[in-house]
């Protein structure tokens, strides 16, 4: 009986989400009133890497990261929608400081700070807010399917998709879309191809960047973000 | 002086003194009644880095927003009378209304300094009372990307106005 309780009650929280911790629920606002997910607005935003390849990388109730890189653009809307049944609206999420906001719904802080972004009603009234950290990012990471990268071995033929990923000074990740640029040593060991031609203002590469083994031999893979940058070698077979 | 003249004054005196008995008898119970009421601010979010807040002032830096509730009390029981926040029309803070009764969330839009007020009323008895705020918006101030870093216009952050 009691077995069946729990499973019950796990069943249920799993609707929730509790239970399963591969579901994305959104942030919960300050006020406690609403909650809100983090939009990757451009391919190159670590938040979104599980997706890369997918159609619509936005289509999940993320989570906010803990934090975002200064300079790096991204998005947060508010899940679900707010009012009574007749007038059941989706609220615009803007940021109170209007120079963190250089275009609708598309955020941008540049420089480290804590910065405030509401969704507010018809009225006037705030619905709820959150609060987004920005942090200096200070090195960056190849990532592939999620883990750090330090080498790449690939057959002939074989195409991955590698991430770059900005960190922070205590080398945590941070979210937003960064310009990238890639580049490989040889291509005619491997080859680069953009995964996703969209970035900040069509500005560089992507976050992303699928390889593919060409010819045996020893190369590498580099991608560059304004003064910041990380070289993998890769080895093809 | 006529007998009907001095009970004239006689009735005059207590009627006046009735009315001083009845006026004065009135404010001691209506002060009774209303007893003291007081007003007090209290944040309810977390605060933020650069935020303060003491009872007459508030400190917040740019972009940033701080939950306030202002509870208001007569004879130590809260009540929940209705509070009309009040801010200047400017560019440097906002007082919205929240979801939750009596709470407003201030908004440090640009850097400056004001005062904002909340009016409070009681509907049934017409007590009144206004509780003004100093507001201080902080700039974030200078910031240079450490050598080490992207976060100038080098690179990263390609979506400038």
């Amino acid at each position: 009986m009691r077995l069946f309780l729990a499973a019950s009650a796990c069943l249920g929280v799993t609707l929730l989400s509790a239970c399963s911790g591969e579901v994305h629920q959104g942030t919960t606002g300050e006020l406690g009133v609403g909650k809100f997910r983090h939009v990757c607005t451009a391919s190159g935003d670590f938040v979104c890497a599980d997706t890369f390849g997918e159609d619509d990388f936005n289509d999940e109730q993320r989570r906010l990261p803990d934090a975002v890189a200064v300079g790096s653009e991204f998005g947060i809307e508010l899940l679900g929608k707010v009012g009574g049944s007749a007038d059941r609206s989706s609220l615009l999420v803007e940021a109170v400081r209007r120079a963190d906001e250089p275009y609708p719904q598309r955020f941008v802080i540049r420089q480290p700070a804590e910065a405030v972004f509401v969704a507010s009603k018809s009225s006037g009234d705030v619905y709820d807010y959150v609060v987004v950290r920005a942090r200096e990012a200070v090195a960056m990471q190849a990532v592939l399917e999620g883990e750090p990268l330090t080498e790449l071995s690939l057959k002939v033929g074989e195409s991955v998709i590698l991430s770059a990923v900005p960190l922070d000074a205590a080398g945590a990740s941070l979210g937003g879309a960064l310009s990238y640029f890639w580049s490989v040593g040889d291509d005619s060991v491997v080859e680069r191809e953009r995964e996703h031609a969209v970035s900040p203002k069509n500005h560089g590469d992507g976050g992303d960047v699928r390889l593919t083994g060409v010819s045996p031999g020893r190369s590498w893979v580099r991608a560059k973000s304004g003064v910041l940058g990380v070289q993998v070698p890769v080895v093809v077979e | 002086m006529k007998c009907s003249e001095s009970k004239l004054k006689l009735s005059l005196k207590r009627r006046g003194l009735l009315v001083c008995l009845a006026l004065g008898g009135g404010l001691v119970s209506q002060a009774c009644y209303f007893g003291e009421v007081t007003a007090d601010f209290e944040v309810v979010s977390t605060l933020l880095e650069g935020q303060s807040f003491s009872n007459d002032e508030l400190v917040l830096i740019e972009g940033q927003a701080m939950t306030l509730e202002y509870v208001v009390s007569r004879n130590g029981n809260e009540k929940t009378w209705k509070v009309i926040p009040i801010d200047p029309d400017s560019n440097v803070v906002d007082v919205h209304n929240a979801t939750e009764r009596n709470q407003f969330v201030v908004t440090g839009r640009e850097p400056g300094n004001l005062e904002i007020s909340f009016r409070v009323r009681d509907k049934r008895w017409y007590t009144r009372r206004k509780d003004r705020l100093q507001v201080t918006v902080l700039s974030r101030g200078d910031w240079e990307p450490s050598a080490e870093s992207n976060g100038g216009a080098g690179g990263a952050g390609g979506a400038a106005p």
